[in-house]
């Protein structure tokens, strides 16, 4: 138990430390942002969406399987990306950021395992600039606006699950959206020719976002050779409310029915396949946005293997490869866009005891695709969770 | 891999439809009644002794008469002088068997259409550097000395010279031996060398005067030793002494003048109509951070000719901070920087009417911050030269009351509400 305190204050400590914004691709700024999953390395390693996998006990996307594993415990995961976009334009470049997609923990009670955990879920963090002619003093000057729009959508998680028998769990999560963006624009007049250098034009808007939302999933091993996992997820309306100072409206926005479904099966010893889909409707936010944007039907799947025989200096280090693909909600183009990753990783482990990690770091490497009918981007993504348990 | 990545590089979007719309920027001129009242010209500020030079006219522009005057400090009482042997020692024991009072003139900010002559004498009444003006050589607190005639007069004349500007910037008048041993008397109050102009029409900028002595020391009494004597007090008396303008704006001078005015700055704007379009109607509350750009712009006018500027005139701006304690009032600091801003001489001569912009855009935005709900807050500025005095010339603007008088111009932009997608 006091392994299990001081390895959960050296993670939160990681959590503050670090510098928790940036932004990871150009879709942020298509209708309400990019979906960010809220899974651990192992699974982006593998592929999965986050549900049905063994040993992963602290993913919101799947509540039963920390009933699976009735122990303390405590997971971050932190995600570096490097993306190079092209545009139709012929504007190219690149860009990079961070983000911590997950931090949570678990505790057993009550014959079942309490998790909190803080997970991403939309980020919407991009910047746009555009130039104008303006006439001043008869003569035709550049001003530059700058626009920047800061922020996200997390949720804050409780949840409840317990073991149904030796081979079932039963979960929940109830979910509070949170987070809020702030979009501020900025006119710099340049080199306006006047006596003094014109002060820039400023003015921000700032939204907090909140909403509810319920997941329930049940999780079930077959013969200890395969897992089978389900959830589902329902979200009432994110509700974005302008801060006293705005002149924004406050605004709702129906938010999707999502459905998950993964199982891993075990083919032989240290050798594990994984497969996983997500799907979620996003068609009535469509009628919620002013800016005309193209909303799909986000439909995920993956899969994957892991090798966990693999071992370095006489710990297990297990090696993971995984492919998924899927469309994203919205786009910048008349067409849906789709993301396509492969994806390789290992796993570490600090501390084990009879097969179970105790402590240990999963590391993932992705390299993907998104594009839409006017942008395409490839990107480099590493993920590393760190995870501890303990009795 | 993870502290690679911590610097970010965020993204920036290529489609300009995702930015909001495009706000608004518009040139607003304020007339004088909409943002200013209670206009006062000042003066009395410092006295030419400050100007550390003096000035000479001779009815330049038909009325300016202008003299310079000038006391020396103490003789020097001894100097290394190289004796008969060729060892130089210190010789205490010098005498002065004459001299020159040479005069140097700043040719860029002087008047002239080619050689002008000067006359020199010395002075006979106690005057006082502070307080000396064209008709009192005195007048300090329970002291009033006229002199005998106006214009430091009478002098003992010294003589003549003629300076022609084309070969060189200075000229001198020969001293005998008695002139130079009566201005020996440093408790002599009313010793002093006063230049004059006889070449009318003209007015040249002294800018330094130095007197050279002709020294035989005793160490070695067949050489003669020129000495140097920096002045020691320099001022100028002038006649006649500008009147206030009636209705204009005057800055600069010696002594210096200043325009106060109130200032009072409209939070809520009833157009143009562009704006009151774009805003969805007018009135419409004046933001500090919508506020770009404001200047006082002043017109150019062309004033007495006796004292256009010759030389850039740097204008500032100050907020009075007691406008009831005029003309003592404190100032709070320099809203245009450390060189104001700058106006060339011809804006005040052959292209009068010409625009002066002074900017006072964080003075503005100021007030729109502070201003507590109080409609148009009023503020007291004074409008002055940099620095007080800098020139016997001064710089004269339009005053309020027809179409050449001050104007506010402020740049104001206004952006439409913020939503979100």
């Amino acid at each position: 138990m006091k392994q299990f305190v001081q390895s959960l204050v050296l993670a939160l400590v990681i959590s503050l430390v670090t510098t928790p914004s940036g932004a990871q691709s150009l879709f942020n700024a298509a209708g309400m942002g990019l979906p960010i999953e809220a899974i651990d390395g192992r699974a982006r390693a593998l592929g999965n969406l986050g549900i049905g996998l063994w040993g992963s006990g602290l993913l919101p996307g799947d509540p039963a399987a920390a009933g699976m594993f009735i122990a303390p415990t405590a997971v971050i995961v932190g995600q570096p990306s490097w993306v190079d976009y092209d545009h139709e334009s012929g504007n190219s470049g690149s860009i990079r950021g961070n983000r911590f997609p997950l931090l949570g923990v678990g505790y057993p009670a009550f014959s079942g395992m309490f998790t909190v955990s803080l997970s991403s879920f939309l980020d919407q963090h991009y910047k746009s600039q555009r130039s104008s002619q303006l006439y001043l003093r008869g003569e035709e000057s550049e001003v530059t606006d700058l626009f920047e729009q800061d922020g996200s959508i997390g949720s804050l998680n409780l949840g409840y699950s317990r073991p149904l028998g030796t081979s079932a769990a039963l979960g929940f999560n109830f979910g509070r959206y949170t987070g809020s963006v702030l979009r501020r624009l900025e006119r710099d007049f340049g080199t306006v020719s006047l006596p003094e250098t014109l002060e820039s034009y400023q003015t921000s808007s700032r939204w907090t976002y909140s909403g509810t939302s319920l997941t329930g999933g049940m999780a079930v091993n077959l013969g200890g050779v395969a897992r089978v996992a389900a959830s589902v997820t329902w979200s009432g309306d994110l509700n974005a409310t302008a801060s006293d100072e705005n002149q924004g409206m406050d605004r709702s926005f129906s938010m999707p029915m999502q459905y998950r479904l993964g199982t891993s099966i075990v083919l032989a010893p240290g050798l594990m396949i994984t497969a996983s889909a997500v799907q979620a409707d996003w068609a009535d936010i469509e009628g919620d946005l002013d800016t005309p944007t193209t909303v799909g039907s986000t439909s995920n799947i993956g899969v994957g293997v892991e090798l966990s025989r693999a071992s370095l200096f006489g710990l297990a280090v297990p090696i993971r490869f995984g492919y998924r693909t899927g469309k994203l909600p919205f786009s910048l183009g008349s067409s849906v866009a789709t993301e396509r990753i492969l994806s390789a990783g290992l796993g570490l482990s600090f501390s084990e005891v009879e097969d179970i990690v105790l402590g240990g770091a999963d590391l993932a490497i992705e390299r993907g695709r998104r594009s839409d009918s006017v942008l395409r981007e490839e990107f480099w993504r590493a993920t590393i969770s760190l995870r501890v348990s303990g009795y | 891999m993870g502290m690679a990545a911590c610097q970010e590089e965020s993204p920036t979007t290529l489609d300009a439809d995702l930015l909001p719309k495009e706000p608004i920027t518009i040139e607003i001129e304020l007339p004088w009644e909409d943002f200013a009242s209670d206009l006062e010209v000042f003066g009395g500020y410092g006295a030419p002794w400050e100007l550390g030079t003096g000035v000479v006219a001779n009815a330049f522009a038909g009325i300016l008469d202008a003299r310079t005057l000038v006391r020396f400090a103490a003789y020097p009482s001894v100097h290394q002088v190289r004796d008969t042997t060729g060892t130089t020692r210190p010789d205490s024991s010098l005498t002065f068997v004459g001299g020159r009072v040479v005069a140097f003139f700043d040719t860029i900010a002087s008047i002239t259409n080619g050689p002008v002559t000067l006359g020199l004498g010395a002075t006979q009444t106690r005057w006082d550097k502070r307080t000396v003006t064209w008709m009192a050589a005195v007048d300090t607190l329970n002291d009033l000395t006229l002199w005998p005639q106006p214009g430091a007069g009478p002098v003992n004349s010294i003589g003549t010279t003629v300076w022609d500007p084309v070969e060189g910037d200075s000229a001198w008048f020969e001293l005998d031996s008695v002139q130079v041993e009566a201005w020996a008397d440093t408790a002599d109050a009313s010793r002093g060398a006063r230049i004059e102009l006889l070449t009318e029409n003209t007015r040249l900028q002294v800018s330094r005067v130095v007197l050279r002595l002709d020294t035989r020391p005793s160490s070695n009494p067949d050489t003669l030793v020129v000495l140097s004597v920096q002045r020691d007090e320099i001022s100028f008396v002038y006649d006649p002494f500008p009147e206030p303008p009636a209705n204009g704006i005057r800055i600069g001078g010696v002594p210096a003048w200043r325009t106060v005015l109130n200032v009072k700055i409209p939070t809520h704007l009833d157009g143009p109509a562009e704006l009151c379009v774009a805003v969805g109607g007018c009135p419409m509350e004046l933001e500090p951070l919508q506020l770009n750009y404001a200047a006082i712009t002043l017109k150019s006018a062309r004033g007495e000719q006796a004292f256009q500027p010759t030389d850039s005139v740097g204008l500032d701006v100050r907020q009075v901070l007691r406008r009831d304690a005029l003309p003592k009032a404190p100032l709070g600091e320099s809203l245009t920087g450390l060189l104001g801003q700058r106006v060339g001489p011809d804006a005040f001569g052959v292209h009068a009417g010409t625009d002066i912009e002074i900017p006072i855009t964080a003075f503005v935005r100021n007030l729109l911050r502070d201003h507590d709900g109080v409609t148009n807050p009023t503020k007291t500025l004074a409008l002055l030269s940099v620095f007080e005095p800098i020139s016997i010339a001064y710089a004269s603007f339009h005053g309020p009351g027809d179409e050449n008088g001050p104007v506010l111009r402020l740049i104001v932009t206004v952006g439409r509400a913020m939503e979100l997608p």
